[in-house]
């Protein structure tokens, strides 16, 4: 225990003994209690470690210390305590006693320091420092480690997993192997493993690589080969134990056999009682493991050139009763140029090693020994590895044998009358990477009955040939397109989105036709999101060449398509695009292009003001596109822009022919409803048409609906007929008229610029509500006569509002420029 | 000097009943504490209630803390600390001390005299505020007796010297607390554009009668974050510095940084760029520290704030909040956070 915390324990029990005096009662407290006290405190100051830290520079506080202060205070303490204990006065000893806490209290608090982390932890928080820790790895003491791994790594599990197995070898090897099972971790431990000795990498390496864990065998490999001596191949080569091992092991002996050559030889020669220079048949061990162990062995042999002792070794294991070892020391006596080939075929039939037996099966073929029935054999289970595999060997053989060997097989795949066969066969033959195959087997499927295996075999065309193959379905194309199928679909997106946009760059012409497909299914479904951002760009870039079939699909029938030609027309522009597009219209003027275009949202505007500029001679065509809804709203916009007595007709026309009477009425709301157009193209036409309708109207003052009386009463004022007036009067001094005819009312006088209604508007000006003032400001305004002007003179001195009498001062205003 | 708090008793009054507490304490000490009478429990609640109807909240808090660890020592003895008990009796003796001298009109030290009468606005104005920028950085409920909930909420300045303000709401009785008017996890920013700032102990409180808040921007909690201490040695001299004297509360409230997390079986500490250890859990497998515990090792958030108080003879952070300004919410606070989310992973 160090000084510090020792230091800081007496303080606490001091404190503790003074306060519990408190709980026990003051009164009674013996002087043995006290006496203990006393000690405490004098042991403490003689701790020998207060006088060394006493004198301690100021870098060193984190070690506790009891200063000169702390000191003086429990000097007090003590001498609190002697007063204590010689007087039997309560008041005083309760005096002293808070005292000696408060004391206490505040030693207490100046004792409060913050620790600092180990030395082991530092190291370990300056970087995760494995070299460190796999240093620490080999002395005794676990506890380090674990503390550095819990306080640098903080690795929680792991503490636990160390704590379950106590033997300290056994717990520094399970830290690292799981520091080494970790898949980020792992490769940072071995780059800090990389400075160790080539000794300590071997000795822990041979640990790890001998583990079953996959990535642990990996790391003592990894750590092995860092190692780069003979005597790590050595262990390399006797210490591999699985097929995981193997593989990377075979890997490396392909990279530098020489290197190996020896060792392998060497170490299969010591399983197997191998003595130089005798004939003798070999003694395999007896055990399955160890046996296993040669033939593992055994099967990394074809990488290595044998010396001539090691030929004969591989003789003898050819001879051996083992089927798998026998394959395979035929097969590297094959390698070494060495093999009677008659018995390689006997050996190799049942080899486990897919590559090893495609190989010699190659080989042997090669030779003329076996023919392409063996080979064939290789497809017949449903492992696609080894399809791929048998390919991969086959495809170096050169297009004109490839198919030779394959032929039967491609005969039975694609002429089987079943379906699933010949997919199950195509699946098979997908697997080659030779384009001869490809135009042999793919082309042919690519027009199978079953979409399922055309598409697949067009995908696969594709994939092999890029842009070749999209020749292929220049010809097929209406069967990816009319097809909904999965496969089909995924062809289209690939080539959608990886091939077009090669092409289009490089515009080549022979594509147009599946352009074609593409621009008219697109723009005919009105996949306007697919069409605007993928296909559009792409059609643009092409540019020209697409002009010719642009102009044939103006002739289409489907609406959509033509107008997304012309507009693309329009867009790509020049010369020819303009002749496709004049041939179109045969010469009309650009209204016919304008009338078709009308519900374009993006070229609508134009449209209409082409339209409008041609003037009432458009009307009839315009009526004549009455019946298809789309039109109809842009229809009315025109014809209310044209709103002269002429348009009125085909705008009554346009709304059903509703008697005239009916639409004065104010059943405009009504129409309005059951057509969806806009109030003001009809109230627009009717003021156009102005005195035939002021009669009407001015009946309809006498409506009973208040909403007939307010649209008369605002047309009436828009025609400004004076006819109209004495009848507004009338209507205004009706005693119970809503607020809204009477504000219309008074707006139409404006309109009118009636002067006599001054006289029976102005007491408005102080009407109670805001609408009507306001209304009667602006009709006085328009007006303005002398008495019109005093009016809003006077009302203007007595508003208090400060946004009415900008209003009103406006008002002043106009009169004063009309007056 | 003012005159001081207790307008329903003329000074006699409060400095009898001082000097009878004092007698009272004096004793209950000779007696001892162990069983103690009925009699004794309910003059202890007497006291507490006179003082506190006089505003002397120090005092009646006191009384009535050790009333309670009295009812605590008579169930279960035993486990009881003594010196607690001793704490409490020694603390309510100098804070009656300090009140006699107080009403002498010798205790110059406002921020103990803020202690002792608790808030005294018309005193504690002095100081106004102007347009200060604040960024909330924690809030916390407080309890005082049954009745009084508070919420302390703290704040800090975008750019100032890591001083750290507190602004009190009492709840209400039977009413839900006040809603703030932004979301929970925005992070907010006030202006406190009137108000004063009140004497008393850091954090010092402030009393804020006009403001406008509103979400605050990143580079604002980073700028906040920078304040942070990264020395916990610092801490542990101003800790000290702040607990000597008697009246200073508790805890102390700081913003700091960390550099690493170490873990023993047994405790969890922040470690700062010394080397230096605080710690913030005694039980690392707890649910509460487990929760903060992955925030702050996922994260790595740039600052922690939080409490610092000392148990036995160690410094003991208690986080309220992270703030990151990286994160999604840059100041997180903790308590609602809560729940359990298993076992960390490095």
């Amino acid at each position: 225990m160090s000084a510090d915390i020792r230091t800081r324990r007496s303080i606490e029990h001091i404190r503790r003994r003074v306060a519990s005096l408190f709980v026990t009662g003051l009164s009674n407290v013996s002087a043995e209690n006290i006496e203990k006290i006393r000690n405490s405190i004098l042991k403490l100051e003689l701790q020998p470690e207060i006088v060394e830290n006493s004198d301690m520079s100021v870098s060193n506080v984190s070690t506790s210390n009891i200063d000169d202060e702390q000191t003086g205070r429990l000097k007090d303490v003590l001498a609190n305590l002697d007063q204590f204990i010689g007087t039997q006065n309560g008041h005083l000893r309760f005096k002293l006693a808070t005292k000696m806490v408060l004391a206490l209290d505040q030693i207490s608090l100046r004792q409060i320091n913050t620790s600092q982390l180990s030395e082991d932890c530092k190291h370990c928080l300056a970087g995760n420092d494995i070299i460190y820790l796999s240093e620490k790895l080999l002395p005794e003491n676990h506890a380090d480690i674990e503390r550095m791994i819990i306080g640098g790594l903080g690795i929680v599990e792991l503490v636990h997993y160390v704590r379950s197995e106590f033997d300290p070898e056994s717990v520094q090897m399970s830290l690292l192997i799981l520091l080494l099972s970790h898949s980020t971790l792992r490769k940072e431990v071995l780059k800090k493993f990389k400075p160790l000795s080539s000794d300590k990498q071997i000795l822990l390496g041979k640990k790890l690589y001998a583990m079953r864990n996959r990535l642990v065998a990996e790391s003592g490999f990894q750590l092995l080969l860092q190692a780069n001596s003979e005597e790590a191949r050595i262990v390399l080569v006797t210490f591999s134990h699985n097929a995981f091992v193997t593989n990377l092991l075979r890997k490396e002996i392909r990279n530098s056999p020489s290197s190996y050559s020896k060792h392998l030889y060497h170490h299969i020669g010591l399983l197997c009682n191998f003595l130089p220079d005798s004939d003798e048949k070999l003694i395999l061990p007896s055990t399955e493991e160890e046996l296993a162990r040669i033939a593992t062995l055994a099967s990394l042999l074809y990488l290595v050139k044998p010396s001539p002792d090691d030929v004969s070794l591989l003789k003898l294991l050819e001879k051996t009763s083992h089927p798998v070892i026998r394959s395979y020391a035929a097969i590297a006596l094959l390698a070494a140029g060495d093999s009677d080939e008659r018995k390689l075929k006997h050996n190799i039939l049942d080899l486990e090693d897919h590559v090893l037996r495609i190989y010699s099966k190659l080989h042997l073929f090669k030779k003329g020994i076996i023919d392409n029935k063996f080979l064939l054999t290789e497809f017949n289970g449903d492992n696609p590895e080894i399809h791929k595999l048998t390919f991969e060997a086959l495809d170096n053989l050169g297009d004109k044998q490839l198919l030779d060997i394959i032929n039967p097989l491609v005969e039975e795949t694609l002429y089987d009358s079943s379906p699933s066969a010949r997919k199950k066969g195509l699946i098979k033959l997908v697997k080659s990477n030779s384009q001869a195959l490809a135009w042999k087997v793919l082309l042919p499927a690519s027009e199978d009955s079953d979409t399922v295996i055309a598409s697949m075999a067009k995908k696969r065309l594709i994939e092999l040939l890029g842009f070749e193959a999209l020749n292929v379905f220049f010809d097929v194309s209406n069967a990816i397109f009319s097809t909904t199928d999965k496969l089909a679909l995924e062809v289209r997106h690939y080539i959608d989105y990886f091939i077009l946009p090669h092409i289009a760059n490089a515009g080549d012409c022979r594509f147009t036709p599946y352009l074609n497909h593409l621009f008219v299914e697109h723009s005919a479904k009105k996949q306007k999101f697919d069409y605007d951002n993928t296909i559009k760009p792409i059609l643009l870039n092409f540019g020209e060449p697409l002009i010719p079939f642009l102009g044939e699909n103006l002739f289409a029938s489907e609406q959509d398509i033509s107008l997304a030609a012309e507009e693309l027309l329009i867009e790509i522009g020049g010369e020819e695009a303009e002749k496709a597009r004049a041939a179109f219209s045969k010469g009309a003027p650009p209204v016919e292009t304008a009338f078709r275009q009308l519900t374009n949202p993006r070229i609508a505007n134009n449209a209409r003001q082409v339209i409008i500029s041609e003037g009432v001679s458009t009307v009839p065509r315009l009526l004549a596109l009455i019946s298809d809804p789309r039109y109809r709203e842009e229809v009315l916009i025109i014809l209310a822009e044209f709103a002269t007595p002429e348009s009125f007709p085909a705008m009554l026309k346009l709304l059903g022919n509703p008697s005239a009477d009916m639409l004065v009425s104010g059943d405009i709301s009504i129409i309005m409803r059951d057509t969806g157009f806009s109030d003001r193209s009809i109230t627009r036409h009717l003021i156009t048409i102005g005195e035939p309708v002021v009669t009407c109207l001015v009946e309809k003052l006498q409506s009973d609906n208040w909403s007939i009386r307010y649209h008369a009463t605002l047309i009436l004022g828009e025609i400004g007929d004076s006819r109209a007036i004495p009848e507004l009067i009338r209507l205004f001094h009706r005693e119970d008229e809503s607020l809204e005819v009477v504000g219309a009312i008074i707006r139409s006088f404006g309109l009118m610029e009636t002067t006599e209604a001054v006289s029976i508007i102005a007491p408005h000006l102080a009407d109670e509500s805001r609408a009507i003032r306001l209304e009667t400001y602006i009709t006085l305004g328009r007006i303005g006569t002398k008495s019109a002007l005093d009016a809003l003179k006077e009302s203007l001195s007595k508003c208090r509002d400060i946004n009415e009498k900008k209003a009103i001062q406006k008002a002043i205003n106009e009169a004063e420029m009309r007056g | 000097m003012a005159k001081l708090p207790g307008k329903n008793a003329s000074e006699d009054v409060i400095l009898g009943t001082v000097k009878n507490a004092t007698v009272f304490l004096a004793n209950l000490s000779a007696k001892g504490c162990l069983n103690i009478s009925s009699d004794s429990s309910e003059k202890l609640q007497h006291f507490s209630h006179a003082f506190r109807s006089w505003k002397l909240v120090r005092l009646s808090a006191l009384f009535d803390k050790l009333r309670q660890q009295l009812i605590a020592v008579d169930e279960n003895s035993k486990d009881y600390s003594d010196f607690e008990i001793a704490g409490t009796i020694s603390d309510a003796i100098f804070t009656c001390k300090a009140l006699k001298t107080a009403y002498k009109g010798r205790l110059d030290d406002v921020r103990v005299q803020t202690a002792l009468f608790g808030l005294n606005e018309k005193k504690a104005g002095s100081e106004k505020i102007d347009n200060l920028s604040l960024v909330k950085v924690a809030t916390e409920y407080r309890n005082n007796g049954k009745k009084n909930r508070y919420i302390d909420e703290f704040f800090m300045e975008p750019e100032g010297r890591g001083i750290i303000y507190r602004q009190e709401t009492r709840i209400e009785p039977l009413k839900a607390p006040p809603k703030s008017s932004l979301a929970q996890d925005v992070t907010a920013m006030m202006i406190a554009e009137r108000g004063y700032l009140c004497e008393g102990f850091p954090p010092r409180q402030i009393v804020v009668t006009r403001q406008s808040v509103f979400p605050a921007a990143l580079d604002i909690v980073s700028s906040v974050a920078e304040q942070a201490t990264s020395n916990y040695k610092m801490i542990g001299t101003i800790y000290k510095a702040f607990r000597s004297n008697l009246f200073a509360p508790e805890v102390f409230y700081s913003l700091i940084k960390f550099n690493a997390v170490y873990s023993t079986e047994d405790a969890v500490y922040l470690v700062d760029e010394h080397n230096n250890m605080l710690k913030i859990a005694d039980n690392t497998y707890s649910g509460n520290n487990l929760s903060f515990l992955n925030e702050i090792i996922y994260e790595k958030p740039e600052a922690v704030f939080g409490k610092v108080s000392s148990r036995g003879q160690d410094l003991h952070f208690s986080p309220l909040t992270i703030i990151d300004s990286t994160a999604s919410i840059p100041i997180k606070f903790l308590h609602k956070n809560l729940h359990f989310q298993g076992l960390m992973k490095f």
